[in-house]
Formats: structure tokens, sequence, C-alpha cells
């Protein structure tokens, strides 16, 4: 293994530096990982779930030792932790470690376990860690097994049977560093029975300059009757980097509702994919992505698996992209043999604001079942040159008026966030404050 | 107020090949009065009335348009609207997602800002916009909805003179506002222009029927055939277009 780990400068060195830990109990499983990694290699454009997301930068990338933050930057992240707080449990994690002066956990229930990931005993933290794991074909997804080789931090959550969180939990990962960082970040959420939350999980950067490549990896297990909201937002700075994973498992008659955001970054891949392996689940997936900067690349999929009946999944996505950028939905949905009454639908609608950015869209229905309801639309547009004039005619001035425009059309994806705070704090986070 | 001299101007078809619609524009109106342009379908009448309010889709190859003395045509569509111009549209635009009293405020608050007034909080501007429906004869229930969108076209037609009362500009352009309404509408629009009417506006009504002109009667009357303006006249021209239609003006001169 290390013959082949030696093409690669910083994943050597990264994968050292991870030996030499303490927290290592789950070496064993970390080795399997990176061999499995190694032996499917990093993702190349003639795959097709990789063709519009050139990762070979990734590749040649040479990524330093992560440097402790600046006073003054730690200095910026409590102020605006004073000054913009939600009233929330908060955890903080900056470059990959967590903070826990800057956390808050004082309204978390005394029933519920967090804490970061390093410091779950080691045969806990293999458990965890494999959980969601096995579900799923592995090397369909080689950053999910880079980065169980590789994280280094990480929270834990387990929320017992029927706790009913009455704020929300919000996660920041903020980003720092001015050099070029990797950081292999690993997430469990743990929801039995009848649990219910709202979980606000967000990226941002602190500072222009920001050169993180994060490596993100979330395992979601919900029981049988679980409500998870989960909000993901994804501000980092035009130079940061993010790779994520997000794994979701169903219980019976669990829901999953989920928004992601995403204004930053310059390369930013998201796969997600739900296991609907128990009946009754319903999972509530949208999204909107903001693309803005020349050279700036998003790419979202997603995937359903309906491998029980009764399940239900709806997918609504939109991207408004400027300039030189470009962006990828793939939203697919499995369909087993066997999983009858299955209800799934999926719409992708996109703004292009420039003629040079580019949005691929594409649905993937694979459909096994004879009894399914299923559909799918996508549109791509320019902002509606007419309306623009109306309201230009009326005084409106031009950037106003278009601003009102993606107003109305991003406005039903802030308002599928459930909880009003959450949803105020990632219209603001993402420049759209509310319409009076 | 308004002077037009000599206006022409070109569209691009879908094959983009250049077609001249306006050939030649002649057209003055002074504060006070009140101008009605009639002329057969697809003379231009639209596309002079949205060359007027700033549309870009025209290319203009000759002559000026003067506002109060300045070029309008050098500004943008929201300046000419904070000069006072307002073109009450022939099609109404439906804008989804958009709140119908979010629309409003915002443009009267952007052309009181061009007057140096303070904004409209959203309690006073209720109790305004409240005043102005009942004008227009629109039910209060119309500031809920988004706008323009899935109104009929009366109501859309209503919603456009609720423009015109809330802004209150100088030299309003009614493009065709009374196709299509019955006489309750009619009325709701005339009696809305004619509130309109004082010294210091004017109105520019472009229309199809005699009946308009019966409840709001225009200074001066021009008819406007296949981009030229061809005959001007008092109000007695509108009666003998629509005895005796646009046939016998074919090569008339202004
Ligand atoms: N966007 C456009 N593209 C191509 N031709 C147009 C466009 N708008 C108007 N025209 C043409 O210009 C002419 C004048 O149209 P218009 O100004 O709407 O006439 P009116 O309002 O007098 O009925 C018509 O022949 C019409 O087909
Ligand atoms: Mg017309």
């Amino acid at each position: 293994m290390m013959a082949e780990l030696a093409h690669h400068n910083w994943l050597t060195q990264h994968w050292l530096e991870i030996a030499a830990r303490e927290f290592c109990g789950e070496a064993d499983f970390r080795r399997a990982q990176l061999a499995l990694f190694l032996k499917r290699g990093f993702p190349t454009r003639h795959e097709e779930s990789w063709k519009y997301t050139d990762m070979s930068a990734l590749t040649q990338a040479s990524f330093m030792p992560r440097e402790a933050p600046a006073h003054t930057l730690c200095a910026a992240i409590q102020a605006l932790l004073t000054s913009h707080v939600l009233p929330a449990i908060r955890l903080v994690f900056i470059d990959g470690v967590f903070y826990a002066d800057f956390s808050d956990t004082t309204q978390l229930p005394l029933e519920v376990t967090y804490c970061a990931l390093t410091e779950l005993p080691a045969t806990q933290l293999t458990r965890v860690s494999q959980q969601v794991f096995q579900q799923h074909d592995a090397t369909r997804y080689p950053f999910a097994l880079l980065n169980a080789a590789l994280f280094s931090n990480g929270f834990f959550l387990h929320i017992p049977a029927h706790c009913k969180l009455s704020v929300p939990l919000h996660v920041q990962f903020f980003t720092t560093q001015a050099q070029p960082v990797f950081c292999a970040l690993r997430n469990s959420i743990h929801m039995d029975a009848h649990a219910a939350a709202d979980i606000l999980i967000e990226h941002i950067s602190i500072g222009h300059t920001v050169q993180n490549t994060t490596n993100d990896f979330t395992s979601i297990i919900l029981a049988d009757h679980a409500q998870l909201n989960h909000i993901r937002l994804q501000a980092l700075a035009p130079t940061a980097s993010q790779i994520a994973n997000v794994f979701v498992e169903q219980g019976e008659h669990s829901q999953f509702n989920s928004q992601f955001f995403a204004c930053g970054g310059k390369l930013a891949r998201e796969d997600v994919v739900i296991n609907q392996a128990a009946r009754d689940a319903v999972c509530q997936l949208s999204g909107l992505s903001l693309t803005m900067h020349d050279g700036q690349h998003f790419d979202h999929h997603v995937t359903v698996e309906h491998a029980a009946a009764h399940g239900t999944s709806s997918m609504r996505y939109k991207t408004i992209l400027d300039n030189k950028s470009s962006a990828v939905f793939n939203g697919r949905v499995h369909v087993h043999p066997r999983a009858q009454k299955i209800n799934a639908s999926q719409a992708s609608h996109n703004i292009l604001l420039s003629p040079s950015a580019d949005i691929y869209t594409k649905p993937e229905l694979e459909i096994y079942a004879d009894d399914v309801k299923c559909n799918h639309g996508a549109t791509v547009g320019q902002l509606d040159n007419d309306a623009l004039f109306y309201l230009q005619a009326r005084g409106i001035p031009a950037d106003q008026a278009k601003m009102l425009l993606l107003t109305a059309f991003v406005e039903e994806i802030f308002a599928s966030v459930r909880e009003a705070t959450l949803a105020e704090y990632v219209r603001v986070a993402m420049g759209y404050t509310h319409a009076s | 107020m308004l002077q037009i001299q000599n206006l022409h101007a070109n569209i691009q078809d879908e094959n983009g090949v250049a077609r001249e619609i306006l050939r030649g524009i002649d057209l003055n109106v002074n504060a006070g009065e009140i101008h009605a342009i009639m002329g057969p379908n697809g003379s231009g009448k639209s596309t002079l009335a949205h060359l007027l309010a700033g549309q870009a889709n025209y290319e203009i190859t000759a002559g000026e348009v003067l506002f109060e003395g300045q070029n309008l045509l050098a500004l943008e569509p929201e300046m000419r609207a904070a000069a006072g111009v307002f073109l009450a549209f022939q099609y109404p635009v439906e804008i989804p997602g958009v709140n119908n009293t979010h629309f409003l405020r915002t443009a009267l608050n952007s052309i009181r800002k061009h007057r140096y007034e303070p904004p409209l909080d959203a309690m006073d501007f209720l109790t305004l916009v409240k005043t102005k429906m009942q004008a227009a004869g629109m039910d209060e229930k119309f500031l809920q909805r988004a706008v323009n969108e899935g109104f009929s076209g009366g109501e859309k037609k209503r919603n456009e003179v609720l423009q015109m009362l809330l802004l209150q500009p100088k030299l309003a352009i009614l493009d065709e506002t009374d196709s299509g309404l019955d006489v309750d509408a009619l009325q709701a629009v005339a009696s809305g222009v004619n509130s309109l009417r004082d010294p210091s506006r004017a109105v520019v009504m472009i229309t199809h029927y005699q009946r308009l002109l019966d409840y709001i009667k225009p200074d001066i009357v021009h008819i406007l055939m296949q981009g030229k303006i061809v005959k001007t006249g008092g109000p007695e021209l509108a009666h003998e277009v629509e005895k005796r239609g646009y046939g016998w003006l074919n090569g008339a001169t202004a």
C-alpha cells in the first residue's frame, strides 16, 4: 500500500500524520478504507458521475500543515458569534479543531450525547464510522473512502428516543487558513425512534483568501418515526473548496427534510445519498446554489434509494449562475423491485444571468417497480426581460428589479426551511433579505 | 412637455433583419393637454409607447425626443419613470412570486426617492393604496396577489390605472387601456385619467375606439398609420374615423 501511496505526496504525508495520532483505535478500518481508495483512485472525468467536475487539481495539490488561526481571526469569529447568533445550541470548529469555548450547549437536553469525534472511545468510533457505510457501494463515493481513512475530527450527536430538541442545533465549521490545507471531517447524527431536531450545518470562511480544502462526510441515521430538519449552508471564501458526502439511512415513517444552500467556494461537490430501506419513509430535499465568480464550479449529486414500499421523496433544486461559473445538478431516483407505492418527484430550475455560465442538469430515474408515481422537470432560462422592463418602467432601478425577480425565484426554497430563525439566518447568509 | 422630432426606429425580426416600424414621427404634447393616438393594428402605436418608456428592443436610427427639455432617449427606463413618464401597458406583464403590494410600494418609494421625499412605511402606504384602489375600482384582495398573475384582462388594466394613480406621473401614456373593458371598468379608467387632468400634466391615450373618448375628451387627435402620423385634428377626427375607418386616410399628410 505504501508503494501506491508514494504517488500521492500529500496523501502520504497526511496518512502518516493521522497514523501517528493516539486516537487511532480504528486504525484497521482506516487502513482498509485507504486501500480501497488507492485501488479505486481519484475520480476522473471519464467517469459518468464526474464528467463535468475536474478533480485533477486535487491530485496534484501540495498541502501544508495547518497553522493555529491568527489571533485577529479568532477575534473576528468571536465577534461574529456574539453579534450574529441564533438562539441555538452551538458547536464550533475552526479548521477542523473543536472549540469548546466558542460552543454553547447549555440548552442541549441532558439525555443527548454530543461530542467531538476525537473524544469518542475508539471502539465506539469504529462502530459509528462504519455504520452507514456498509449499505453503500463504497467505490462509487471515492471521497467517502478517503474521508474514512483521513478524518481528523467532526461531531457526534445521539438523540435518544422521543427526545425532541426545542431549539435548533447550529454546527459551524470555520475555515481560516491562508495557505492550502486539507482537512477531513466526519460527522455522525444518530436519532432514535420518534426523536426530532432542527440542525444547521454551516461551512463558512473568515477572510477572502482562505485556501482550505475540506473533505466532509456526514452520516445520518433516522430510526422509526424520527424527524430531522437538516439544513446545510456552504458560504466559503471564493478560494476555498469542499468535497462532501451525506449518507442518510431512513427508518419506517421517518422524515428527512433537507435544504442545501451554497453561495461560496471555488469548487464544491456534494454527494447526497438517502437510503429508504424501511417503508413509509419521507424525504423532502431542496436546494439553492448561487455561483457568481469566474471559474466557480458547484456539483450537486443526490440519490434517493427507494428500497421499501410506500416511500416518498421530492427534490426541488434551483441554481442562479453568473459570469463564467458552472454548476451540475444530478438527481437520481432509484426504485427497487418490490418497492411499490412510491411517490417521487424531482424539479430542477436554473437561471443563467450571463451567456458564459453553464449548467448541466440531469434527472436519472431508474424504476424497477410498477406501481410508482414519478415525475420530473427541468428548466434553464434567463431573467424575464419583459418583467424587468415592467419593473423599471415603474421607477425601480435595474439592480433592484433584478433582485426582486431573483427573490421571487428563490423564495420557495427559503420558505421550505421550517424553523423560522434558521430560514432567516440562511436568507441573510445567501444575500436575500426577506421581502417585506 | 414632450417633443418628438422625426423619430425613426427599427426592430429586428426573428431572422435578424431590421424592419423600420417608426418612419418619421413628429409630435408635440404640451402640459395640460390630452392627446389621442388612433390607428389600425400594427401601425406602430405600441412601439412608440414602449420606446418612450425606455424599452431597449428598438434601434433608433434618426430623430430625437425631448421631455421637459431633456433628451429622454438617453435615460434608463427607471429614470424616465422618475422624471414623470408613465406607460400603462397594453399587455401588462405577469410576475409570479412578486407580491403586488411589495411591488407597488417599491415602485412608489423609488420614485419618491428621486423627488427627495421620504419613503412611505408599510402602514402609510397601505392607507394610501387603499384609497387609490377604490378610485380604480379594485378589490383589496389584489394586494395579496402576485403582480398581474392570473388577473383577468380588465383586472390587469385596473392595476395599471392603480399604478398611475399612485405614481402621479406628469405624462401618462395609456396604450389601449380601454380595450376589452366593460362599461364599469371603462368608467373607472376614465375617472382615473380625469382625476390626473391638471394644467401641469399631460395624457396620451392610444386607442382603437371612439368609446373611450366619450368619457375622456381629448384636445388633439392623431392618426398613426404605417409608422407615421398621417393626420392631426380635433375630437371630430375621432368621430370621422369611427364612421369611415382608416382607408380614406391612406396617403394623407398631417
Ligand atoms: N418585438 C417585435 N418583434 C418583431 N416585430 C415587432 C415587435 N413588436 C412589434 N413588431 C411589429 O411592429 C409593427 C408595429 O407593432 P405595434 O407597435 O405593436 O403596433 P400597434 O400597437 O399599432 O398595433 C407590427 O408590424 C409588429 O408586427
Ligand atoms: Mg398596440
